[in-house]
This record gives C-alpha cells, sequence and structure tokens, in this order.
C-alpha cells in the first residue's frame, strides 16, 4: 500500500523524474551523500540511494559518471559582467569570455602592446577610438604608459579601463584631444619624471575630458537584453545557479529588462539584484523599494538593499584603523557613517535584508557598532552580510556572529592581489589575517565566499580553491592559518550564500522542496588533491530542473 | 568656457537649502544645477516649465539635473544640451571631497573653477571635529574651500558663531568666512572671478597678507613653479595674465597646484594676480621679477 502513494502523487501532480550520480554532495546535513534525486515540478522531491528507483521507476543515468552538488550561489557579483565584456579583455591574466574563448593574459608591456596593435588593425575607421578594459597597472613594475600607447596608435585615441573602472590609462592622441597638459594638472593625472602627465588618469575628473571627447563605451549606453544573457551565460559557464548583482540602481527601464530576460525558457540562472542606497535619502529608497514590490518571481528576486559604507585596499580608499603603506592615512567614505545609522535602523526593523560593503575594519567596525544599537539582545530575524569583510579581526567577528550577520569574503582577493597587499597597501601582517574564513567558522558564523565578477572573473571553484589554499598569483603562501577546508568552501559557495541571500529555503542544498538547482562536475571537490580544486570542470548545470551542459566543457573550468 | 562652482558641506550643513533659495528666485541667471538626487530639492512648482526624468526645466531659464552616482555623465549632458547654461552649480555629497570635484573644472577646457563654497554646521562643527568616524572626512571639506559659509546661525547663537569663526581662522587663515545670509546669488557673484574680476574682495583676515601684482610683463609658468618651491608661505595666487607663447588666461594656485587655463581672443595683456600669503610674503615687485619675463 505504501509503495502506491508515489504513484498516486505521480498522478496528481507532475511527472518523477529520477537521476542517478557517481555521487550527490546535498549540503543538506539530514543527507549529507547520495546517489539519487527525484525531481518534481521543477523541485527536489527526494534524495536518497536506489530506493527511489523503485518508488519513482528507472534514473536517468546521464550524470551516472559525474558529482552532482548544490547549483552554485554567487552572493556578490555585477550584472555588468556581462555588459563589460563589449570591450576586448586585455588583462594580467587569462580570462575566460562568458562564451568560452579565452584571452591570454598580457603579462607584459610588449604583450599588451602586441594585443593592442592587433585591435588597432582590427578597426573600420580612421579616427575611431581603441577601448580595452581589464588592465591593472599595480601588475606592471614597469607600468605601461602614454608612450607605450603611443606604439599602438599616433592617430587614434587609445583608452585602457582598469578593472576597477575607477582608473584609464590613454595614448597621447587621447590626452591631447582631453587637453590634458602639465600645466592643468589636477589630483589623479599622474606624471613621469620630466612633470608631463604619463598617460595614467585616475577617478571621474582626470578621466573626464577624454571620456567627454571620446565617450564612455560600456556605461553610457546601459544595460540592453544581451547583456543580461550574456551575464547569464558567464553564470552557467562557472555553474552558478543564483547570482546577485549586488548594486543596482533598478531603474524601471533596468528592471524591465531582466524581468524580460530572466523569463526567457532558456535562461540558466536567478538572478538577485540589491537596490543601491547611494543616490537615495531614506523616503525615496522606501518609494523605490514599494515600486518594485511585487515585480520579482522565480528566476528573480527583488527586496534586498545594498550599503557601500568605504572604498577599495588596492585603491587606498577602504576606512582602515592604522595608516597604509605609503603613507595615506585613511581612505573615504562612500556613505556618511549618519546616513548609514539612519538607513540601518529604519530598514532592519522593516525586514529588510541588508548587503553592507565593508571593506576596512574601520568601516566593519561602524557597522558592527549601529547593529548592536538596533539588534539588542534577540537574535535578527533577517541574516544582514557583511561584504568583503576583509580586514574584520577575531573581535569583531564574535561580535558579527552574536549579531546574527553572515560574512561574505572576498575569497579570489588573496590569489589576485595578495601579493600587492602583501608588499605595497596593508603589509605582510595584516595580508596574512585577510579574508579570514577560519576565524570566521571556528566562531560559528555563516561564511560565503565571492568574486565581485567583473572585479574577478565568476569561479565558485576558484574561490574554493583559494580559500583553501590561499596561494597568491606568486604562488607564494598568505596567512595559511586562515586555510579551511574543501567541506567548508563548498559550503560557502552553496548553502552559506543562499542564507546570506535570504533564499536557503529555496536553493544552496539539494533539499526536498527546494528548487532542482544543481551543478554537475566531473570530480569530487572533497575528493581532489586540494590544489587541483581549480581544475575541476563544470559540465552542466539544472536548473529547476531543467538540464543544460555546458556549450564546451572542454574549456570551462 | 563656463563657469562651474561647486557646493560642498557635511551631511546636513544646509547645502539643500542654499540651492532651494538659488533654483527658486525667479530671476536667477541661466544656469544649471547638479544635485545628488530630487528627492531633496524643494522646487516650487510655479516655476516649472517642464518636467523630464531626471532633469526640470525651470522658467526662469535654470535646468536641476539628478546626478545619480555619474558626476561626468551628468555635466556632459548638460554640456551638450541645446542651451548650456552660463554657470553651473555641482552639489557636493555629504562625504565626498569638493576639491576633487572642482577638479573636473581646473582640468577641462570646457569649464572655469569659480569657487568652492563649503557649508559649514555652525552648531555641529565642534562635535564633528570630534567624531572618530568623520573628522578627518569634515577637515578635509573645510580645507577645500573658497568660501567658508556658516549656517544655522539662527539657531546657534553669537557666541558660538564666534567660536567657530574663530576656530575656522586659525585652521584656514586664508579662506574667507561668510554668514549664510539668505542671499545666494549675490555670494555666488562676490565669489566669482570671471564676473567680477574681484576675487577677494572680503575683509582680509588677520596672520595672513595679499599682494596685488600689475604688470605689463608676460608670466613664466616653469619660473613661477620653481618660485612656489622655494615658498612655503604662498596660500593662493589666482587671476589673469599672458604667458611668453602669447597665451592668455586665468592662473589659479592653491597651496602646490596650479592651474591654468588659456582664453581665447582677449584685449588684455599683462598680469594681473592677486597672491595671498603669510605675512612674510615678499612685496609685489620682488614676486613679480620672480615669476614674470
Amino acid at each position: 500500500m505504501l509503495a502506491r502513494i508515489p504513484l498516486l502523487v505521480h498522478l496528481m501532480a507532475g511527472e518523477v523524474k529520477t537521476y542517478r550520480a557517481l555521487k550527490i554532495i546535498t549540503m543538506d546535513g539530514q543527507i549529507p551523500a547520495a546517489s539519487h534525486v527525484a525531481v518534481r515540478d521543477g523541485r527536489v522531491l527526494a534524495v536518497g540511494g536506489d530506493e527511489l528507483e523503485r518508488a519513482y521507476g528507472a534514473a536517468d543515468a546521464t550524470f551516472v559518471g559525474h558529482v552532482m552538488v548544490p547549483g552554485f550561489v554567487e552572493a556578490h557579483a555585477h550584472a555588468s559582467e556581462g555588459m563589460i565584456w563589449k570591450l576586448p579583455y586585455v588583462g594580467f591574466y587569462d580570462r575566460m569570455h562568458p562564451d568560452g574563448q579565452v584571452f591570454r593574459g598580457c603579462s607584459t608591456v610588449d604583450a599588451l602592446v602586441a594585443r593592442l596593435e592587433q585591435l588597432e588593425r582590427a578597426l573600420a575607421s580612421q579616427d575611431e577610438a581603441l577601448f580595452a578594459w581589464g588592465y591593472d597597472s599595480i601588475y606592471f613594475s614597469d607600468k605601461p604608459m602614454r608612450r607605450d600607447l603611443d606604439r599602438v596608435s599616433t592617430s587614434r585615441p587609445v583608452v585602457l579601463f582598469h578593472t576597477s573602472l575607477h582608473l584609464i590609462t590613454v595614448n597621447s592622441v587621447a590626452l591631447e584631444l582631453g587637453g590634458i597638459t602639465r600645466d592643468n594638472l589636477v589630483e589623479g593625472v599622474y606624471v613621469d619624471d620630466n612633470g608631463e602627465p604619463n598617460g595614467e588618469l585616475a577617478e571621474v575628473a582626470a578621466m573626464f575630458p577624454v571620456l567627454r571627447v571620446v565617450g564612455d563605451p560600456v556605461f553610457d549606453v546601459g544595460y540592453a537584453t544581451e547583456d543580461v544573457r550574456r551575464f547569464g551565460r558567464a553564470c552557467h559557464r562557472a555553474g552558478i545557479t543564483t547570482a546577485s548583482d549586488l548594486y543596482s540602481d533598478l531603474e524601471p527601464d533596468v528592471l524591465d529588462t531582466f524581468d524580460a530576460v530572466t523569463r526567457e525558457p532558456g535562461f540558466p540562472a536567478r538572478i538577485v539584484p540589491a537596490l543601491a542606497t547611494t543616490r537615495f535619502n531614506l523616503e525615496r529608497l522606501r518609494m523605490r523599494l514599494a515600486e518594485i514590490s511585487g515585480r520579482g518571481h522565480d528566476r528573480l528576486c527583488l527586496g534586498s538593499v545594498k550599503i557601500v559604507t568605504d572604498g577599495a585596499i588596492a585603491g587606498f580608499s577602504a576606512r582602515v584603523r592604522q595608516p597604509y603603506l605609503n603613507g595615506v592615512e585613511n581612505g573615504v567614505w562612500y556613505e556618511a557613517p549618519q546616513k548609514i545609522r539612519e538607513m540601518i535602523h529604519a530598514l532592519h526593523p522593516a525586514g529588510v535584508r541588508l548587503h553592507i560593503h565593508v571593506n576596512g575594519d574601520e568601516a566593519s567596525e561602524l557597522v558592527l557598532q549601529i547593529f548592536e544599537e538596533v539588534v539588542g539582545e534577540s537574535a535578527p530575524h533577517q541574516r544582514h552580510v557583511l561584504e568583503h569583510a576583509q580586514m574584520m579581526d577575531t573581535g569583531q567577528l564574535a561580535r558579527a556572529k552574536r549579531l546574527g550577520l553572515v560574512v561574505n569574503f572576498f575569497a579570489s582577493h588573496t590569489y589576485y592581489w595578495g601579493d600587492q597587499h602583501r608588499d605595497a597597501t596593508v603589509g605582510a601582517e595584516i595580508a596574512a589575517r585577510m579574508n579570514p574564513a577560519r576565524t570566521a567558522l571556528d566562531l560559528g558564523l555563516d561564511v560565503a565566499l565571492h568574486s565581485d565578477a567583473p572585479v574577478t572573473p565568476l569561479g565558485p571553484l576558484f574561490c574554493m580553491w583559494c580559500a583553501v589554499n590561499r596561494q597568491t598569483a606568486s604562488g607564494r603562501d598568505l596567512g595559511l592559518d586562515q586555510r579551511i577546508t574543501p567541506a567548508e568552501a563548498l559550503r560557502a559557495v552553496t548553502l552559506a550564500p543562499a542564507i546570506g541571500l535570504g533564499m536557503d529555503d529555496r536553493v544552496g542544498s539539494i533539499s526536498p522542496g527546494k528548487h532542482a538547482d544543481f551543478t554537475l562536475l566531473d570530480r569530487d571537490p572533497l575528493g581532489v588533491e586540494p590544489m587541483r580544486i581549480r581544475d575541476i570542470r563544470v559540465l552542466g548545470t539544472m536548473l529547476g530542473g531543467t538540464w543544460q551542459p555546458a556549450a564546451d566543457p572542454a574549456a570551462g573550468r | 568656457m563656463i563657469a562651474l562652482t561647486v557646493i560642498g558641506g557635511f551631511l546636513g550643513a544646509g547645502k539643500t537649502t542654499f540651492l532651494n533659495r538659488l533654483v527658486n528666485r525667479a530671476d536667477a541667471p541661466r544656469c544649471a544645477i547638479l544635485v545628488n538626487d530630487f528627492g531633496d530639492i524643494a522646487v516650487d512648482e510655479r516655476l516649472v516649465a517642464q518636467h523630464g526624468g531626471d532633469t526640470i526645466t525651470l522658467k526662469n531659464g535654470c535646468v536641476c539635473c539628478s546626478m545619480g552616482n555619474d558626476l561626468g555623465r551628468s555635466l556632459a549632458r548638460v554640456l551638450d544640451g541645446n542651451c548650456p547654461p552660463q554657470r553651473i552649480i555641482v552639489e557636493a555629497s555629504g562625504v565626498s571631497n569638493p576639491g576633487r570635484i572642482m577638479d573636473i573644472a581646473r582640468i577641462s577646457p570646457e569649464l572655469q573653477a569659480d569657487g568652492i563654497i563649503v557649508m559649514v554646521d555652525t552648531l555641529a562643527l565642534e562635535a564633528q571635529l570630534a567624531d572618530r568616524w568623520i573628522a578627518d572626512t569634515v577637515k578635509a571639506q573645510l580645507a577645500s574651500a573658497d568660501l567658508l559659509l556658516l549656517s544655522k546661525l539662527d539657531i546657534a547663537g553669537a557666541r558660538v558663531r564666534d567660536e567657530v569663526r574663530l576656530r575656522l581662522h586659525q585652521w584656514f587663515p586664508d579662506t574667507p568666512v561668510a554668514q549664510d545670509s539668505g542671499h545666494s546669488w549675490q555670494l555666488l557673484a562676490e565669489l566669482s572671478p570671471a564676473q567680477s574680476g574681484a576675487a577677494f574682495n572680503f575683509e582680509p583676515h588677520f596672520g595672513f597678507t595679499a599682494r596685488s601684482i600689475v604688470s605689463r610683463r608676460r608670466l613664466d609658468l616653469e619660473r613661477l613653479r620653481r618660485w612656489m618651491r622655494r615658498r612655503d608661505d604662498v596660500y593662493r595666487i589666482k587671476g589673469w595674465a599672458r604667458l611668453e607663447n602669447n597665451d592668455y588666461g586665468l592662473l589659479q594656485v592653491v597651496g602646490k597646484n596650479l592651474a591654468w587655463e588659456s582664453i581665447q581672443a582677449s584685449d588684455d595683456d599683462g598680469m594681473r594676480l592677486v597672491v595671498i600669503g603669510r605675512d612674510e610674503l615678499p612685496e609685489s615687485d620682488a614676486i613679480c621679477d620672480a615669476i614674470g619675463v
């Protein structure tokens, strides 16, 4: 009799499909490992072993040689990853286009110039500007300057956007068009030994005259349908089934675009935009939240808010408790501390989930003090997230635990800028303690890991690798005391970020009732040698029960 | 070139009140006012000619634009509009350094730097300067000012006002301090070197000296730089000059930062500069010898 019940359920609801995999890592403590999962109506019906075949019929064997994990959750990325690829990539490290092409890193000035020359020859018109992105001068001891870019062209402007998008490096033509000379220098116009502008222009004032003439090819245009689709493809390639877009104005036209694209049948991810507070006062923020309320659906999750408190450590603009190595006393606030306080005091009791960017330890200190004012004795219902949280110390993390906060560490930072933090920004002692995942886990915090794409490439497996191995790009160890285990790292790219996004009732583990969002891997991330985690390939993902194989799994990782 | 003025000051310093007065004057000169967000600006509906997305056009010829986070793009939009304004006024956000915003005018050939007004919350200044989170931000804002404008005097009272004035004079002896008396336009006109040529018609303050240079000689920027490197008693130089290469234009020196903007087609000749510094500043003739040719 009992065996017939599933059959009845089967008649009443949608069809049950059972999948068998080499191993299913569920991230659900009640059944940590399994071989079978049954799916109905886009949701997980059951997880278990052979008995599922007896209950629901023979299993689909597509994944029989693969390892299934919960669909990865990227809790701190930006949909501009889908936009920025309109420009050719000329960064220091290899990077994969959302459509699979790998761009080799330009790790010397000559390589950079050669790549740009190649791009220059492909331009159609005579005076069209050459744009590229992904470049970061911090990696060059002999950093490329206008003279190097003059080798590319002395007739058309050449403009390189840095990874941070806060800087550009340009050739002499561009400086000339912008009217930038030694006689109108301002902060942000860098000069050579002779006092002439060297082509590097930082922040809005210095960049303005050049971008005014050549245009801003990315952000002048705004989100197009294809940009959001491209973001989806980038997520899919990395095995991500839920991705945040953690800084959005959610203007009506942007919301319409996201709404339409995420409803497209093949769109491979759930997108979670967070409304940025920067341009709003509290009253206007409430209005905007009211305007977007009800616009969300299964693949577009709305309602959380992003507050940016400070700048970036590599830009010497994060708010820190000790001066930077170069003598810069402190960074800058992006929002007034009073406004941050006012926002948290108003939005926390209203039940709004807050994602609070705190890079420096003075910024995290401020936010902890404010939460201590509002949270009081009882743990909060909603789990707010400290984003980046890179410089938090043990005491601050313990307070974050008491306040029910989630910490979302910038794991790939260790690899991409670990060497620079050690040598140039904060020094070896602090660099070794940055993104302290071990300490946070030992204190019982929910720890998530993120890429901050497009700042670094989308890559949950790579973030895992970084947190497990703590190795910099030059191959040096950085803070091995803060290493975590592969199992802890896997939780940090699945269930923990789902908790941080307030979606752990729907995604983040393979559990009955949750969306059937899975990622299929060619090897077991908990079984391979830890240094090989980043070599594991994503073979495809399932979103709400719909399987989409990777376009080219051989190229993906 | 279009004059650009920045209104700065920490959150709550009175920037919005100041801007509201500007916007709502029916006889306001044609200007563009760039604010962080419309939510803060209270435009008199009777003055509104047109509401369009992030721009409000007023019957008095002014436009009011919401910048979002993108000063550069908003500025470009204003400059490219059908009817470019005579003056652009940018509201700095409560935490930003107005000097960094004014850098746009110092570097851009289309714009002329025309004064940074930093509003000071007279009541709150003492507490702000003792606040561990914001003291450095507030100080950087004050230091960037061409004019410090005290607000909330009606609540603050004379004693607090005098204490604040004294403190500001001690810290920034070369920066004039005025009271926000409600005459926003008059204040802008007085501050503007472009309009009256009288950039420093404020009362001189104790502890600093102004030297006025009027000469037929031409200015040598290289010699000026060398002269400035040798001196730490020069706070500001501002005025008009002709260079050896026959360029005529506006010179502005604040601290060690030198900005030169060429102005096309002028019959004016020679130097007309005001040099502000400490009491030991050399006499005008000596300065002229050092920097002129």
